[in-house]
């Protein structure tokens, strides 16, 4: 019985418990949209504008989400189908989830992520670990964010200082995400898909523009993204 | 009082969706594990669990804070439920968010960029929940083609590939309010090393954050100095 806990990971029961957040993330996901495209009429939107982001995240999304899978390929042994399934659908993210799944492991004396003998005491108190650990976000949204975001808002609608400074925030967080990249002396192949990406946007922003092309218009961030990545392949042999 | 004062219908509709979707999202995901406890009959060690809760709490309960109040300026408030449900927020909803924003021409920190990002984000998360149960059926044929060495380097360049696309055409846009951050970002890279900055770059946010901030307002005070061909001046 000690060592049947992948019997239970991979049963059909835990696959309808596990389904319950997913089909809950999906209804969200769809109300959201459906009162952001009401709003968007509102606020006189133009509809074909609406379909152009929607096209862009859908194709965009598509190229991120695959190394998800390989990290749900290497929790799968380890946790069984679901768990994974539905951890990395639900608020996670790749890192997270191992480092959590490896940090209860280790916690419960066995060797971590990959070379431990589960039981199902330790597999409940991975699932336990991975759900709670990363709940503080949601939580602020619930108890915060309305009072955050009209502060925001009020920042916002004084106009002047505030309103530029609330509107440039993004920049900062670029910044500091992008920036660092550039320098990372240790992965050459690195800064130079970065380099890649960030001019074929440009060219393709520009082509578009004179051009009047609307499928480079609409997809240029994410066939810059994928010429970037493709670009890794050859960098490869250079450095 | 003052918040009625700021927010819209449209607003209170989002915070509302938002908190309800929200507690209902908790409440079915700390379900997983009582159900999984009960059901299976497996008994909880719960000494040994929460010690390792407390060790990957003071790490992502940090990480969680710090990312709330710095992701919502920038995802605005439906953006912002459904990311933090959704997750991969740095690799992809705020990258869907800003592309999206840059697609239609509004200008971020708008109400229609708002309407925009949230509209990104929701799809962006059917997607992944799509790929990621394609993935869960299918692993054994994705696999070869997601480990295969040619292709390796191109998945391990993503995110190079992904913040050069999109903030290159942001810096340019606003070359000047992008300046300084990214002059910081540089010099902090060269003198920490880049595996200290990437570790750091959760708490490094709300740094740069309030850098751009203090940034732009040397920048507005150096533009109203400037000779006044169009009269800016701010409402009382």
């Amino acid at each position: 019985m000690e060592n049947d806990y992948l019997s239970i990971a991979n049963s059909n029961l835990l696959f309808f418990i596990c389904l319950i957040p997913i089909v809950i993330v999906i209804i969200q996901s769809i109300m959201f949209l459906r009162l952001s495209r009401k709003e968007a009429k509102n606020l006189n939107i133009p509809d074909e504008t609406i379909k152009k982001v929607i096209a862009n995240s859908a194709i965009f999304s598509i190229v991120p989400s695959l190394p998800i899978l390989i990290t749900l390929a290497i929790l799968m042994p380890v946790l069984g189908k679901f768990i994974p399934w539905l951890r990395l659908s639900v608020i996670g993210s790749a890192m997270y989830e191992s480092m959590a799944a490896d940090m209860t492991i280790k916690s419960f004396g066995l060797g971590g992520l990959g070379a431990a003998e589960l039981t199902p005491t330790v597999f409940v108190g991975i699932i336990w670990v991975m759900t709670l650990a990363i709940l503080v976000s949601p939580v602020l949204n619930v108890v915060l964010l309305k009072s955050y975001d009209s502060k925001l808002k009020s920042f916002r609608k004084s106009g002047g200082f505030m309103a530029a400074a609330v509107g440039s925030l993004f920049i900062g967080m670029l910044a500091i995400m992008g920036v660092p990249t550039l320098f990372n002396f240790k992965n050459p192949v690195g800064i130079g898909v970065s380099v890649i990406s960030g001019i074929v946007i440009i060219l393709f922003d520009r082509i578009a523009k004179a051009t009047g092309n609307k499928v480079l218009s609409e997809f240029s961030f994410p066939l810059s993204m994928v010429i970037g990545m493709v670009s890794a392949i050859f960098l490869v042999k250079l450095f | 009082m003052n918040e009625s004062k700021n927010t819209t219908s449209y607003d209170n509709t989002v915070h509302r969706l938002g908190r309800v979707s929200t507690i209902i999202m908790l409440l079915a995901l700390l379900a997983v594990p009582t159900a999984t406890a009960i059901l299976f009959n497996v008994q909880v060690d719960v000494n040994k669990t929460v010690t390792a809760f407390f060790g990957a709490f003071s790490l992502f309960g940090v990480i969680g804070t710090i990312e709330f109040f710095s992701y919502a300026p920038v995802l605005g408030a439906g953006g912002q439920y459904l990311s933090s449900i959704t997750g991969n927020i740095s690799n992809m909803k705020l990258p869907a968010a800003l592309s999206g924003i840059k697609l239609s021409k509004f200008e971020p920190g708008t109400k229609e960029a708002e309407v925009v990002s949230t509209i990104a984000i929701a799809i962006s998360s059917l997607v992944t929940t799509a790929i990621v149960f394609l993935g869960m059926l299918f692993i054994s044929m994705f696999l070869p083609i997601l480990q295969s060495p040619v292709l390796a380097p191109a998945f391990s360049n993503m995110m190079p590939a992904l913040m050069g696309a999109l903030a290159v055409p942001y810096f340019m846009k606003d070359f000047k309010t992008a300046s300084v951050p990214c002059l910081i970002a540089a010099i902090l890279t060269l003198v920490l090393g880049y595996s200290t900055v990437a570790g750091l770059q959760s708490y490094l946010m709300p740094v740069f954050l309030i850098l751009t901030v203090l940034w732009t307002r040397v920048l507005f005070a150096f533009k109203k100095k400037e000779p006044k061909v169009e009269s800016t001046q701010e409402q009382k």
